[in-house]
């Protein structure tokens, strides 16, 4: 019992004591400096109550930069797990040259987000973009993409899920890789086609895959924010001002660091209820 | 006659994979290409041939490797190595510590574990750049600043990872475990002999993502490091933009090595993903 | 068993401490030095090319100057978060000019007043020295200037044989003879690639798009107690200038609607006639070799020749422990008729010092040339953006605002609200 607890412990305490203390404690700092404003008159830091949380469902901006990371979620986190879950599957197809097709959906994955972006970004130009010069050959006229607001989250869409896609299918295929092989040869037996052993086999075995997938999707996309920081700056009318641009924006260009870390207790709430809702919804029946 | 259909058939799937699998490649390209091409245009060629679509759109005419050498005459060879040597720690450890707490919470139980696992969850769900004020308060009464430490550090404890392994684990065969228990192995050996050895490819997958974090990481780096020699590749990209001027042929080349080099390390590691626990042959 | 895990532990230890050691940085590190007299300047790293002025200033007086230079794209949020935390390693600062207020209202700049010599803030022109003074005292002092003319491309005249705008300011273009030629320079050429007549260097940004308002006699943006906008970033003169802004993109369609990162790289390859930007560029249409002529920046008809202004200032952190030291280094780096002159010879940029400009002014060479252009300008047509403390929420709700009429929504109504969002945010300034 006592060498099981020193096991627990020595093997806990170096991850836990660096996660403590370089990311939990600077969050708890955040929630307890939620309270507090600063004041330009008095030049000094003074309780303000709830006041900050008022701010944040009372501010118009605020309230739809929340709206709009709720559309931009519910619509990206399934299109992602989705398309890379295919992705994963095509790629597990054993072909010639599986190897190199796995190698170019790493590519992405490896480009940074902020790289990404200014390469889509000059891609859907919509002056002289590559985008645009290949619409006209199948007779489209030019689209404003980014600076649509009509289409600006869609393509935000589509550019984080061109970068997300190769990330969430290598998670994938790890655990694909671990179904046992045998299970497929005795549903082969039983005259199983691929679909029926997808169904029946795959994604039984795979659903702690899933809820991890599922999981670290929801939450990277929630606190997506440089498309909107290296793209639209938000905009075109609000169309893409997700509340982590905000919040962003709030704490270095707008100095109010205090109302931010409102913003962040209230985002995390918001995805604490929508993972924990996830993970029961996904919880191992045993 | 059988037979003859069923070949055919698989004929023509294999077909429909290979098509799937070039639209896909055309798709992942279609953002690098022209930034690909622009790394070898000189400056005034950028924009020239966009529009309309024609072969010069994706051959530079006139040829030239000044974007290249400009940038490594400004120094982004030694952000490189630094990038390399901070990811490259933070990885060796990051699997290690992370994969550690993982395998304990998979499959020990103990007081104050759901506590401590909603920690894990939590500490991921807010970005570092929002953490770096009071992070970077932090830092400076550690005294850690300009130095390796302050970049590395607090970037190996990882919520995700630590989940990622949690989820491996909880897989990983019990009989196993007990089997090199009775074989008299302790907690410790079980883990560095049995455990560790059978994650090859989830480790893999732990350190692409530890690697990708340090590797995109921008903000962090500026606040905590001082002298040039600290350099990493974002900033060292971002430094080819000044307040009036984007060097494009500069950040074209850059982004290109970028990303280029992370894709050329992982390369060689693709082999251990098909050689999980599976292949072993002692998954349940 | 134990004995391994120490082992471990140990291991990674080694391993952190192997990491920073490698770093070598330590002995670079400010805060380990024993000596006192050192003055660490935190610089954007645009201003590179300066640090061999710097170090003359460390050599002359004995003192190591530390330069920190950080790129412009993460300038500002490392000013946020490091003067946040009160830290006493920055001495010397750079601000950008409109942000002056704002550093100072957050209490991140000590006043010059005390240190700096009447002589010396003599030696640099009035204008700039307003730009760097709030309620009275001098927060801070200008490295340099700005100015933005109007560039053309010879060839592209030529080819559509229409005539050069004039160079001597008595002959400046208006807005709507600028608009009638651009229209006639907007065409597909034999390649087919699309030439725009004009753009903004810095589209969307109100550096750039303030003069128009300006011009058409709009003189203030927000209320004389700095608490709102109303009426005044909404004026009538500002709707009117914002209307013009969006025509050039969506009724004329002289304007490519791109970003203002891109607007260079499009004069330089040849696809836009007239570029309204700045001097700092020149080095680029040179090195793409483009045919280039330039004239003043023009002004709407019936209204005033208004040119933007501003750019970096030096000011000293509150924090410094080395006050007054660095208010001497700030005081010769920026106002000594020799140091300005270098810094001119070095970067090019418009002059803040007197005695610099009238060298400009007097020198033959210069004639005809963007120099002589910007010394007149500066010293009679430019015009400071509006130092108000919520500067930096006014100017990004604002680059949106002009974002969102370059794509096409209304001009009155996106001044509205960007009125209203602009109010909610600068109302914490009065708690």
């Amino acid at each position: 019992m006592r060498r099981k607890n020193l096991v627990v412990t020595v093997f806990l305490l170096p991850a836990m004591a660096l996660i403590i203390i370089f990311k939990i404690y600077p969050i708890f700092l955040g929630v307890y400096e939620s309270f507090f404003t600063y004041s330009f008159v008095g030049k000094n830091t003074v309780f303000a109550g709830i006041q900050n949380y008022i701010t944040v469902f009372t501010d118009s901006t605020v309230l739809n930069s929340i709206k709009v990371t709720l559309i931009f979620n519910v619509i990206v986190n399934p299109v992602q797990i989705f398309l890379s879950f295919g992705l994963a599957l095509l790629l597990m197809v054993k072909l010639r040259g599986r190897k190199f097709f796995r190698t170019i959906h790493m590519i992405p994955v490896a480009v940074s987000f902020t790289i990404a972006c200014t390469l889509w970004g000059v891609l859907l130009s919509p002056e002289q973009g590559l985008m645009n010069s290949l619409l006209n050959v199948i007779g489209i006229p030019n689209q404003s993409f980014l600076n649509d607001k009509d289409q600006a989250l869609a393509w935000v869409i589509v550019l984080s899920s061109w970068k997300g896609l190769g990330y969430w299918a290598l998670f994938f295929i790890t655990g694909l890789e671990e179904v046992p092989q045998q299970l497929y040869e005795a549903a082969s037996l039983d005259g199983a086609n691929y679909w029926k052993s997808l169904r029946w086999i795959t994604l039984p075995q795979m659903k702690r895959t899933f809820k991890f997938v599922i999981i670290s999707d929801t939450i990277s996309n929630f606190i997506l924010f440089v498309p909107a920081y290296v793209l639209t700056g938000g905009g075109p009318n609000g169309a893409t001002d997700f509340l982590m641009y905000r919040i962003y924006r709030t704490a270095y260009q707008y100095s109010d660091m205090n109302l931010a870390s409102a913003m962040i207790v209230v985002l995390l709430i918001m995805l604490g209820i929508i993972i924990g809702a996830e993970a029961f919804l996904l919880r191992d029946k045993e | 006659m059988e037979r003859k259909k069923v070949t055919g058939k698989r004929a023509i799937s294999k077909l429909v994979l290979y098509a799937l699998h070039i639209i896909l490649i055309i798709v992942v390209f279609l953002p690098l290409i022209f930034a690909f091409t622009s790394s070898f245009r000189p400056l005034e060629d950028l924009y020239r041939y966009v529009s309309p679509l024609t072969w010069k759109t994706f051959i530079p005419i006139k040829v030239t490797l000044d974007a290249y050498v400009s940038i490594f005459a400004e120094g982004y060879g030694t952000a490189l190595l630094n990038s390399l040597f901070i990811a490259g720690v933070t990885v060796a450890l990051g699997i290690l510590l992370n994969g550690m707490a993982g395998y304990v919470f998979a499959k020990y139980n103990f007081r104050g574990k759901n506590i401590l696992f909603f920690l894990v969850l939590l500490s991921y769900m807010v970005p570092f750049e929002l953490l770096s004020v009071n992070l970077y308060d932090l830092i400076i009464k550690l005294d850690w600043v300009d130095t390796y430490k302050a970049l590395i550090i607090p970037c190996i404890g990882n919520g995700m990872i630590i989940f990622l392994f949690r989820q491996y684990y909880l897989s990983f065969p019990d009989y196993l475990l007990e089997a090199a228990r009775i074989d008299g192995m302790g907690h410790f050996a079980i883990f560095f002999r049995i455990v560790l050895p059978n994650s090859k490819a989830i480790s893999i997958s732990a350190g692409l993502v530890l690697f990708v974090n340090q590797w995109e990481s921008f903000l962090w780096p500026v606040l905590v490091t001082r002298s040039k020699e600290l350099y990493t590749v974002q900033l060292a990209l971002s430094n080819f933009s000044t307040q009036y001027t984007k060097n494009w042929d500069q950040i074209f080349a850059g982004s290109i090595i970028a990303f280029l080099l992370p894709v050329a390390i992982i390369m060689p590691l693709q082999r251990f993903f098909a050689a999980g626990l599976t292949s072993s042959g002692i998954k349940e | 068993m134990k004995k391994r895990s120490v082992l471990l532990l140990t291991m990674c230890m080694v391993v952190m401490t192997a990491g920073c050691a490698s770093g070598g940085s330590d002995a670079q590190n400010p805060d380990n030095s024993e000596s006192g007299d050192e003055l660490n300047v935190l610089i954007v790293s645009d201003l590179d090319p300066l640090e061999p002025v710097f170090a003359e200033y460390g050599d002359k007086n004995g003192i190591t100057v530390n330069v920190e230079s950080v790129p412009y794209a993460e300038i500002f949020e490392t000013i946020e978060v490091r003067m946040g935390t009160e830290e006493d390693t920055i001495d010397v600062l750079v601000a950008d000019a409109p942000l002056i207020t704002n550093y100072t209202a957050k209490g991140y700049l000590a006043p010059l007043d005390d240190y700096v010599a009447e002589d010396s803030l003599a030696r640099i022109t009035e204008s700039s020295r307003e730009g760097g003074t709030v309620d009275g005292q001098v927060m801070a002092l200008p490295l340099y200037s700005s100015c933005v003319n109007l560039y053309y491309n010879k060839e592209l005249f030529d080819e559509r044989g229409v005539e050069y705008p004039d160079y001597n300011v008595e002959n400046r273009m208006t807005w709507e003879e600028v608009v009638e030629t651009a229209q006639q320079l907007t065409y597909t050429d034999d390649e087919g690639n699309q030439i725009y007549g004009m753009t903004f260097e810095q589209i969307d940004t109100p550096y750039q798009l303030l003069p128009l308002s300006q011009s058409l006699g709009a003189v203030q943006y927000i209320s004389d107690d700095q608490t709102t906008t109303e009426g005044y970033t909404n004026s009538e003169e500002v709707v009117e200038a914002m209307e013009f802004y969006g025509n050039t993109f969506n009724k004329w369609n002289i304007s490519p609607k791109i970003d203002g990162s891109e607007s260079t790289s499009y004069f330089c390859s040849g696809q836009i006639a007239m570029f309204v930007g700045g001097s700092w560029n020149i080095s680029s249409f040179d090195e793409a070799g483009v045919n280039w002529g330039v004239a003043p920046h023009p002004y709407f008809e019936g209204g005033d020749a208004v040119t933007p202004t501003g750019s970096w200032y030096m000011g000293v952190s509150a924090y410094s422990k080395n006050a007054e030291a660095a208010a001497g280094f700030v005081e010769w780096l920026t106002t000594d008729d020799e140091t300005c002159q270098k810094t001119y010879d070095i970067m090019q940029n418009l002059p803040c010092n007197i005695s610099v400009l009238d060298a400009i002014e007097a020198d033959p060479e210069n004639e005809g040339t963007p120099a002589a252009l910007n010394v007149y300008e500066a010293m009679n047509t430019a015009m400071a953006r509006p130092g108000m403390v919520g500067y930096e929420e006014w100017q990004s709700v604002l680059q949106k605002t002009y974002s969102d009429v370059k794509n096409g929504a209304d001009p009155k109504e996106a001044l509205d609200s960007a009125v209203t969002e602009i109010d909610s945010l600068i109302e914490k300034y009065q708690k």
